[in-house]
């Protein structure tokens, strides 16, 4: 009962999104305020014949998608090993903040004019959502290990424990609810970084590089469908996330966003 | 928080708003009474900030006319279009395809004149001989809503061939051919003398079609209808900095490569292989005329009928403050 009363709210928020949503464009009269029956034949047409180049919104947005997880699922993979260590060692820190800290507050956009010059394909595009996926796994991994329970660690020594056990016995599982957190941040991050990759350009394909090509031809109906699609799946994937959470770690109930 | 603690809080963001807007004065202000600011906009890497602008500011051809620009550098065509619909900039030297993109969604623009031909030239790798040689590669074009992507449309109509078109910056192309990312650019110069210099690269064609109209002058409608004087004095003053640079081309050409690091022989090719900035700034309607049937073909233009062609190029271009200014 609750799961249908939760869809039926969900579905009235929606129509009266909309509704609202062509009322103002009733009122507002611009060619430019595009409506949302406008946005529904500009999604139809994409989906069914594709933009002008024949390219469907679907190959665009899983060439996009792929992207994306190909660029995350390095920033995971980079990001958890170097958190877990700056996190149990303060000298491997203080050593590495003067590059890190300053790194971190570079807008990936910063970084797109050495990406086209040092990177081609595919790895230019996964190196952007890298750099958003990152950092955000990065911080929030070492403040998991961080709030590690130093008498679990201390235990863990007295029983002879190594390091690596210890990281991988204590450290993890007791970081993991971060490490979580982080990596739902990251991919909001990464899907956020997608347009501004695709905007740089070398490629044809991509839901960043239709949403700039309608952008340029003021067909803003294509732009505004390329968006809902964006959110929609940043909003799935960020769901499927948050489940993971609560299964895996269901004394975390807090975590809502 | 505390009252006192939220009063600081009032006073400091009315200080740094107060700040914001004083540091930010109207652009009106900041003009001699005279003189008319405009905001114009131009694609970046094309030499118009270069040649065209620097001529033009060098000579002092606007400010005698009572003009003050403030230029602005855009990627593409298409964003320059986006800022003139969005009452951002008064005039673009812009594309004729993005110029009717913008009309044909209903932007209050006007094409006043043309500004520069040709520069569509279509370069590949060595190894492509022909055009025909090119089906099924990968062609940079500096966007969709560009004039070259238009005309590597209409090459690739005339020419029975098709390729995977690519989108970058102009400037950005010449790297993509670079790594092999592409094999051939059809893009504005000095783009293609740039590659051809620097890569195993040669010219298929100068031009895509010659004499075809590449980008235009055009304006706002605010600005078309509430200061016609001044559009006939800024196309006043184009055409003096077009006669300048006629006149003195190795010395435009040295100042070019001066500003932007390109050797001076790779601009001189460029500008010599599309005859830029020098010829007349009198419309070619045939030209633009094919440009809107190859866009309203591939979906550039959806929302003009084939029939309603000589309408809407009415509507979209008006040649007669380019008169005006000949007298």
């Amino acid at each position: 009962m609750s799961f249908l009363r939760t869809g039926l709210t969900r579905t009235l928020q929606i129509a009266a999104l909309l509704a609202l949503w062509q009322v103002v464009h009733f009122f507002t009269q611009s060619v430019f305020f595009t409506s949302p029956t406008e946005v529904f034949k500009a999604f139809w047409q994409l989906s069914t014949v594709g933009d002008m180049q024949g390219i469907t919104l679907q190959k665009n947005l899983w060439t996009s998608f792929f992207r994306v997880l190909h660029g995350f699922l390095w920033g995971l993979a980079t990001a958890v090993p170097l958190g877990v260590l700056l996190g149990l060692s303060n000298r491997a820190y203080d050593w590495l903040k003067i590059v890190i800290e300053p790194a971190r507050f570079i807008p990936p956009l910063a970084w797109i004019p050495l990406a086209i010059i040092f990177l081609s394909g595919e790895a230019r595009y996964a190196f952007i959502i890298w750099l958003g996926t990152f950092f955000p796994v990065l911080i929030t991994t070492m403040a998991g290990v961080h709030s590690v329970d130093r008498s679990l660690w201390e235990v863990g020594k007295t029983f002879r424990g190594s390091t690596l056990q210890l990281i991988w016995k204590i450290v993890l599982p007791s970081s993991a609810p971060h490490i979580a957190s982080g990596a739902r941040l990251g991919l909001g991050t990464g899907w956020a970084c997608i347009v501004a990759a695709e905007m740089i350009g070398g490629e044809s394909v991509g839901i960043g590089r239709m949403i700039v090509n309608y952008g340029e031809l003021i067909r803003l109906d294509a732009v505004v469908v390329g968006m809902i699609v964006i959110g929609l799946l940043g909003y799935a994937l960020n769901e499927l996330l948050l489940a993971f959470e609560r299964y895996c770690f269901p004394w975390q109930q807090k975590v809502t966003l | 928080m505390n009252l006192s603690a939220r009063k600081r809080l009032l006073i400091l963001l009315t200080v740094a708003l107060n700040v914001g807007t004083i540091s930010a004065p109207s652009i009106a202000a900041d003009a001699a009474p005279e003189m008319l600011k405009l905001k114009l906009g131009y694609n970046i890497g094309s030499l118009n900030r270069e040649v065209f602008l620097e001529t033009a500011f060098r000579q002092g051809f606007f400010k005698k006319q009572g003009l003050e620009i403030e230029d602005k550098g855009y990627a593409v065509g298409g964003q320059i279009v986006q800022d003139l619909v969005g009452r951002n900039l008064d005039v673009g030297l812009v594309g004729i395809s993005p110029s009717l993109t913008g009309v044909a969604r209903g932007g209050d623009i006007v094409v006043v004149a043309s500004q520069v031909k040709n520069t569509a030239p279509l370069i590949a790798r060595k190894s492509i001989k022909s055009m025909k040689e090119l089906d099924g590669k990968k062609v940079g074009t500096p966007g969709i809503s560009s004039i070259q992507e238009t005309m590597l449309l209409y090459l690739e109509k005339q020419n029975g061939f098709k390729t995977t078109h690519v989108y970058g910056k102009a400037t950005e192309l010449v790297n993509y051919m670079e790594k092999g990312e592409i094999d051939a650019i059809l893009a504005w110069e000095p783009v293609a003398s740039q590659a051809v210099a620097k890569l195993d690269a040669h010219y298929l064609l100068n031009t895509a079609i010659e004499g075809a109209e590449a980008s235009m002058v055009t304006m706002s409608g605010k600005m078309v209808r509430e200061h016609p004087k001044e559009v006939v004095a800024f196309l006043r003053a184009t055409r003096d900095t077009q006669l300048y640079i006629a006149s003195h081309m190795d010395e435009v050409i040295a100042i070019a490569a001066e500003k932007t690091g390109i050797p001076a022989d790779v601009i001189k090719n460029g500008m010599t292989r599309s005859k830029l900035f020098v010829l007349p700034h009198a419309i070619n309607m045939d030209s633009v005329r094919l440009v809107a049937e190859i866009d309203i073909a591939s979906g550039k233009l959806p929302d003009i009928k084939p029939a309603d062609l000589d309408q809407f190029l009415r509507k979209a271009i008006d040649e007669s403050f380019l008169k005006k200014s000949m007298y």
